[in-house]
This record gives structure tokens, C-alpha cells and sequence, in this order.
């Protein structure tokens, strides 16, 4: 569903948010949830999937009056313009803040996996290059590439969870009683976190077609979420338990590992690293094109493709000074990245959903 | 310091590249930006390769919020 040669449709904007949220919900949530859960923590999805629900609601709902409005456009028109710059600045340095965050997960990664004692710079310049080379050719190049790239990224993710089914001890999961609800609850902070990136797509929302479908397309992707974001936990803890699999960095990567069909098809772990690459490439760019399209709300700007290449160089910089260690990033993730995304990602736009209410402007 | 020239070099480099091709189309609130995106870079780059930084970003922002890394 192509439209227009400017625009892309609401379905590759939402294949653009699940492609986005595919590397962080491996690296993070079972680790996470397994902390908070324990055995339960397979359930928090169903959690994150139900606030996800409202948000795509809520979204329907305000686009009904906005057709063809960023959300800057809107925050500014609900909540007035000054307080609306407040709220947009916040996201703005936000996207900056994860741009450079995600840019250094990308080589980090890498580095831990595969390439130990490789300079890290070798694999973010490569990486810088071929986005500010992408970014060049728009929005819709990048969403049409990625309707490509989405399905296989699908394939070969549950290509991998069917490898691991020999290595699933399904008693790992159980006992789930009444007393797990809470810990669920704290546990779905990680996806919700994660899939409160819905609400940054709006940030290029004029230049998303059929808004009306925001609902429709929107519950297919959470349902899709919540089997995808499920099996990825329940892998993990099925093949290592909960105990292991809170303290195991990268634990995907490691049940991956474990996969042996018939002792013929072994060693799978570079498929995980190709596809953990193709994604974090989409999200480099996804929060570029957030940035940037919030500094040509913000100054009017006509073009921003100008900026693409020096901001690239910025984000580089920033990526490098940003942390010195995994563990510094993993708790920049864990106690103020997740935080941060839901208020930014549920709890504003929540919020202006129900000014506009009161207002009559939704 | 070999570094330092490379970054300023590069810089540099992008820049003639892009504030000509915005000067064509007159946009002017555009330099501005490049220009200031410029500086920015140019200072944390020259602040990453010659300062001795053993903290990082996220351990001032981590100790501004009062919270133990």
C-alpha cells in the first residue's frame, strides 16, 4: 500500500515501529521481566499490550481531528504554545539522547558478541555512513525498504524460536498463581517502555497516509507485539530458567546458542547478529528522522536533508561520551530510559487526549 | 593531534559541502542550524579525543538525579 511519492501509509509506519522495536525488546525484556516475574515474567507482555491498545485508541481519536498534523502540531494546539514547547523540547532532547544511546548499543553489541578487542568506532562509522546515506533518500525509501526487511527479520526470528523447541523445559514457566499479578505488573514496565514508541511515529505524522486505519492497523501490530515479545521471554526462560536468564547479558543471543538440530545445524548465532544489525540500522534512522523532523517543526525549516550528514557526525560524538560501559547503558535502559518512554510515550499523550477532551479540541 | 586535524578536517569538509548547496537555495534559518550542529560537534569531538574523560555522560546525569550507578 504505496502512497504517494512524500508519504508513507499508516501499515509501513507500523512495520517501521515493529522493525524498531524488535533489537530492544530482545536485549531487554527477558532480562527484565525475569527479574521482576521470576517465572511469570512470560505474562508481561499481555500487560504492555493492553496499554498499547489504548494508545492506539487514544491516537484514532485524535487524529479524527488532526488529519494531517505532526505531534508537535497537536501538543502545541492542545496544550497552547508555550507549554507545548516545553513538552516538545523534552522530546526533542530525548531523541537525542536515544538516537546516541542506540548508536552505541549497535556497536557494543557487536563488539560483545562476535568481535571482542575490535575499536568500536570501526563498526559506528560503517554504520553512520550507511544511514546518512539512506536518510538522504527520504522517509519513504527507508519504509519501503523496510517492508522488505520486515517479513524476513519475522522469518528468521520465529525460524529461530522453532530451533529452540528441543531445548524448552516448559515447567520453568509454571507455578503462575494470583500472587504473580503484581510482580507481572512491575515486570511489563520493560515492554511497555518499548512499545511506547508508537506515540514518536506521529512525530513525522503528516507525512503518514490513512490515519483512519490508526486502529485497525494499530490492534493488528499489538496483537503482533504481544505473541512476538511473549515467545521471545518464554525462549529464554524455557531454555535457561529465570535465574539464569536475569543475569545473562544478551540471554536471546545465548539461548541461540544452545540451538543444535540433529548436531548438523549448529553455530546460528551470526544469524541473530545480521538481523540485530538490519534493526538497529532501522532504528538509527527512525529517531534521526525524529530529531530531525522535530527541528524543522520547531524552526520552520524548509529541508532538512541538509543537517542529515553533520548531525550524524554530532550523534557520533555524543554516542562515544555518552557511556564508557555496558553496564553504565544498561542502567541508563533499565532505570531511566523505560521511565522516560512511558511518560513521554502513554502518559503525555494521555494527558493531551484528555485536555483536548475538555478543551473540544479532540 | 592528528585526530583533532582529521575531525576539523572532516568538519570541515561536510560543511563547505552543505553550506554551499543551502546558500543556493537561500536557506538561511538552515545554516544556522548546520552551523550550530557544527560547533556542537566540533567541541565534543575535540573534548572526546583530547580531554581525559573517565566519566561518562550517564554518570553525571545518573549523580544530577541522585542516583547510585
Amino acid at each position: 500500500m504505496l502512497s504517494g511519492n512524500r508519504k508513507i501509509s499508516i501499515r509501513q509506519a507500523a512495520f517501521l515501529f515493529l522493525t524498531v522495536t524488535f533489537t530492544p525488546s530482545l536485549r531487554l525484556i527477558a532480562a527484565y521481566a525475569a527479574h521482576k516475574a521470576k517465572q511469570a515474567a512470560w505474562l508481561a507482555p499481555t500487560v504492555s499490550t493492553a496499554f498499547l491498545a489504548i494508545l492506539v485508541l487514544i491516537w484514532q481519536a485524535i487524529y479524527r481531528k488532526y488529519r494531517d498534523s505532526t505531534l508537535m502540531e497537536i501538543y502545541r494546539d492542545i496544550a497552547g504554545s508555550v507549554p507545548g514547547t516545553v513538552i516538545l523540547i523534552v522530546y526533542l532532547l530525548w531523541m537525542v539522547v536515544l538516537t546516541a544511546l542506540y548508536i552505541r548499543y549497535f556497536a557494543m553489541r557487536l563488539v560483545g558478541a562476535i568481535y571482542p578487542n575490535i575499536d568500536i568506532s570501526i563498526f559506528l562509522i560503517s554504520m553512520l555512513i550507511v544511514v546518512a546515506y539512506t536518510l538522504n533518500s527520504g522517509l519513504v525509501t527507508l519504509a519501503r525498504f523496510n517492508e522488505i526487511l520486515f517479513p524476513f527479520l519475522v522469518l528468521v526470528f520465529y525460524l529461530l524460536i522453532i530451533m529452540m523447541i528441543p531445548n524448552f523445559r516448559t515447567d520453568f514457566l509454571t507455578p503462575v498463581s494470583v500472587r504473580s499479578i503484581l510482580p507481572v505488573v512491575r515486570a511489563s514496565v520493560a515492554p511497555t517502555g518499548i512499545v511506547a514508541y508508537f506515540s514518536f511515529i506521529f512525530v513525522f505524522g503528516d507525512r503518514v497516509n490513512n490515519k483512519e486505519s490508526i486502529k485497525k492497523n494499530g490492534l493488528k501490530l499489538a496483537l503482533f507485539l504481544l505473541v512476538s515479545q511473549t515467545a521471545i521471554i518464554a525462549s529464554i526462560i524455557c531454555t535457561f530458567s529465570y535465574r539464569i536468564a536475569q543475569r545473562t547479558q544478551l540471554p536471546f543471543l545465548a539461548a541461540v546458542k544452545q540451538i543444535s538440530v540433529f548436531n548438523i545445524f549448529e553455530k546460528v548465532e551470526s544469524i541473530i547478529v545480521s538481523i540485530w544489525v538490519l534493526s538497529d540500522f532501522m532504528i538509527i534512522c527512525f529517531f534521526i528522522i525524529c530529531v530531525l523532523s522535530m527541528l524543522k517543526s520547531f524552526f520552520k525549516l524548509s529541508d532538512t536533508k541538509p543537517l542529515i550528514s553533520i548531525y550524524v557526525v554530532f550523534s557520533y560524538f555524543l554516542s562515544m561520551l555518552l557511556a564508557n560501559n555496558v553496564f553504565e547503558m544498561e542502567r541508563l535502559s533499565e532505570d531511566i530510559a523505560l521511565p522516560v518512554n512511558i511518560v513521554l510515550g502513554f502518559v503525555i499523550p494521555t494527558i493531551m487526549f484528555v485536555i483536548g477532551k475538555i478543551r473540544k479540541k479532540v | 593531534m592528528m585526530m583533532v586535524i582529521l575531525l576539523v578536517a572532516t568538519v570541515a569538509a561536510i560543511s563547505a559541502f552543505e553550506i554551499t548547496g543551502m546558500a543556493k537555495r537561500r536557506q538561511i534559518k538552515e545554516m544556522v542550524i548546520f552551523i550550530v550542529i557544527a560547533l556542537f560537534s566540533l567541541a565534543m569531538g575535540i573534548y572526546y579525543i583530547l580531554a581525559f574523560h573517565e566519566k561518562s555522560l550517564i554518570y553525571y546525569a545518573f549523580k544530577i538525579l541522585g542516583l547510585d550507578l
